[in-house]
């Protein structure tokens, strides 16, 4: 996914600072455009963008509109995945008004915190990143004095502190959770970047903008207890060459094993990740 | 720190005062870093030179700069202290490989950074912005002569930080004895190559002045570690002749008029740096509580001769046809001023110049101290009192003359 690197020499490679201020200048402009999140829009905006593209995209897009009815964009600030994911949940909670949802997703937040401290993180480091998150799941549920509407859930999502705060917090969790479960995770990392379970999680977990993979999806979902269905939406075809289904793959913690859709749904395109609504919820979510 | 003044809602103002809780709670010998009163996105800090390294002993300065989007973009850091690797108040680059990029992150601290920025101390700079290739004995250099004064820099408000800090540190970092001992054998070579009589009272002019130097670097302090790094610091001196003298000097400025409990608990310093004629007189010196250069010579000096006189005494005591103990006592008084006189000043051209305004003290002292042990035992305590209170009026008219 990072296709950084290539095939440059080490003389005609900029500079790492170079790389990172032209990296800020493409996401600032990038933020001029999109919010962290955007609206809620049918799918129909998805089949116009690629209205005179590949036929096997257009194809796809097609198909997805059969289980799925619309999209919000997050932006594409390497946190997309993060942000995606902090807003489709607490979307959930706020509809579901599960308060044993959330007792149990504190339970293992909970959890997450013994392990940072374990691993030697210091409190101070993560203790406001998590308190963060933990506010917007309380605000989220009904009946209190700090209970949010949707509108005020967009509002939040689109808050640089709060929705940075709470990435920041996804990443730490994230992190813990490579590195608790360290032996499971090493075949996986050394697959895709031939580092360290350490070195992965300090150069593409932690840092904000480092954009998340697999890896990252398997940790979080396992860490907090959410189950989260990601649909890709790429130009594969099948072993037949005429399979324009598309794909998804559910990552379904132990303890969630009988859930049958994840609450999170995000589409997947290469290198960036959106919110997407089930069919199913359309119904309720209309009302 | 006044919370009040910050908007609690700025997430970075509360990280940064959970920072500042923790550095106050967990303080490290290797660094000390706070924000300043008035605004908490200005540090000040200063390290310690990183151990078997060419910066040992040094302490170095720096500010800090947090972004107000701080834990999320890195804080800057600036060294203010000369030091042979850093360009001082230049941005430090952190990340110096080219290869494996650190970017920042919220899970570090200014702890976490201050404890990199050690670490890149004896790095290679390899042509790293900001960087600096000085040899190791410059930086050594430049280590000791750290130590000697904070920098000056910004207003008296971060300037007095700068000094606390500096305080701080120095009380932390003891000095490398070899490097102590190296910066001696640099600066004035002849002093050492001339193993003067240890009994010599002569203070070089240039060694005082760097003994108050080091006395007032050391500050002002009585604590427990700083007498055993001033022990340090003379153990290394009393090797080398007149300069054990000249570091008692540095005594003085420490404790100008010690009170009797602290004058006490510096004794075992005093003593290190007594020459060794005056072992003799360690059990007085104990008593007295004396902890003063000149005292302590003259004491010495006197010391030995009042033991010759109280052998003399016991002697002529022995002799019956001179039993006369006025006479007798008297006698051995006026032989022992004399010979002690003469003593002075045969042994040192110096001390003649000094010994005039310096005459009634020391020969009312002398003829003290020899009364004192000629006396009989059992008077030992009373006398000794009364002789420290006597001292005392005695020094206090040398000083103040």
């Amino acid at each position: 996914m990072n296709s950084e690197g290539g095939g440059a020499s080490e003389e005609d490679r900029p500079r790492d600072d170079e790389i990172l201020a032209f990296h800020h200048a493409i996401r600032a402009a990038d933020a001029e455009k999109l919010e962290f999140v955007g609206d809620k829009e049918p799918l129909t905006v998805l089949a116009a963008e690629y209205e005179a593209g590949n036929p096997v995209f257009k194809a796809k897009v097609e198909n997805l509109g059969q289980s799925y009815f619309a999209i919000r964009r997050a932006r594409g600030d390497g946190n997309c995945f993060f942000r995606s994911f902090m807003f489709s949940y607490l979307e959930h909670i706020l509809e579901t008004k599960n308060e044993a949802e959330v007792r149990r997703v504190e339970k293992n937040i909970e959890q997450s915190k013994r392990a940072l401290i374990e691993l030697g993180y210091q409190e101070f480091t993560f203790e406001d990143f998590l308190s963060i998150f933990v506010e917007q799941l309380e605000s989220a549920l009904p009946g209190r004095e700090t209970s949010v509407d949707i509108d005020q859930l967009v509002q939040r999502c689109r808050d640089r502190y709060i929705s940075d705060y709470v990435v920041m917090f996804f990443r730490f969790v994230t992190s813990a959770e490579i590195r608790k479960r360290a032996e499971f995770f090493e075949p996986f990392i050394i697959g895709i970047s031939n580092m360290s379970v350490q070195q992965f999680c300090k150069a593409s977990v932690e840092p904000m903008g480092e954009e998340s993979d697999h890896v990252h999806i398997t940790a979080l979902s396992d860490a907090l207890g959410v189950p989260i269905r990601v649909v890709y939406l790429d130009r594969s075809v099948g072993a037949d060459g005429k399979n324009t289904d598309v794909n998804h793959h559910d990552f379904i913690p132990s303890e969630c094993s009988g859930v049958d859709i994840p609450p999170v749904v995000l589409l997947y395109r290469p290198g960036h990740y959106d919110i997407l609504y089930t069919r199913k919820d359309e119904g309720r979510q209309n009302e | 720190m006044a919370e009040e003044k910050y908007n609690m809602r700025n997430p970075a103002v509360k990280r940064i005062l959970q920072e500042v809780r923790e550095m106050q709670n967990n303080a490290s010998e290797d660094f000390m870093s706070l924000p300043l009163q008035d605004n908490i996105f200005e540090w000040q800090f200063a390290i310690r030179g990183p151990q078997d390294t060419e910066f040992e002993g040094g302490i170095y300065h720096g500010r800090i700069q947090l972004p107000p989007e701080y834990p999320f973009r890195p804080p800057a850091f600036m060294l203010l202290t000369p030091n042979g690797r850093f360009q001082t108040q230049t941005k430090i680059c952190l990340s110096i490989s080219q290869h494996h990029p650190e970017h920042w992150q919220p899970s570090w601290s200014v702890r976490t950074a201050l404890v990199a920025l050690i670490a890149f101390l004896p790095t290679k700079p390899d042509g790293a912005l900001g960087s600096l290739d000085y040899t190791s004995e410059e930086r050594r250099a430049l280590a000791i002569k750290s130590r000697a004064a904070a920098p000056k820099f910004g207003t008296t408000e971060r300037q007095q930080l700068i000094d606390e800090i500096h305080e701080y540190m120095l009380k932390k970092a003891p000095p490398v004895p070899e490097m102590a001992k190296e910066e001696q054998v640099q600066e004035d070579p002849s002093e050492v190559a001339d193993p003067a009589a240890p009994t010599s009272v002569p203070v070089s002019p240039a060694v005082a002045t760097e003994a108050q130097e080091e006395a007032s670097a050391t500050g002002r302090d009585r604590e427990e570690n700083l007498v055993v790094e001033n022990v340090h610091e003379l153990r290394v001196n009393a090797n080398a002749g007149p300069i054990a003298v000249s570091f008692s000097a540095g005594f003085r400025v420490r404790a100008p008029a010690p009170v009797q409990g602290s004058a006490a608990r510096e004794q075992p310093a005093a003593i290190g740096v007594a020459p060794p004629r005056a072992d003799a007189s360690r059990g007085l010196v104990a008593r007295l509580g004396l902890n003063d250069d000149f005292g302590l010579t003259v004491l010495a000096i006197g010391l030995t001769i009042a033991i010759i006189a109280l052998l003399i005494k016991k002697y002529l005591a022995l002799a019956p046809s001179i039993s006369g103990t006025g006479l007798n006592f008297c006698f051995s008084v006026f032989f022992c001023v004399t010979s002690c006189v003469q003593f002075l000043e045969f042994s040192s051209p110096d001390f003649s110049e000094v010994s005039h305004e310096m005459a009634l003290p020391k020969y009312i002292y002398l003829w003290f101290t020899v009364e004192v042990l000629a006396g009989p035992t059992n008077q030992h305590a009373e006398e000794s009192t009364l002789e420290s209170s006597a001292f005392r009026t005695l020094r206090n008219t040398f000083y103040t003359n």
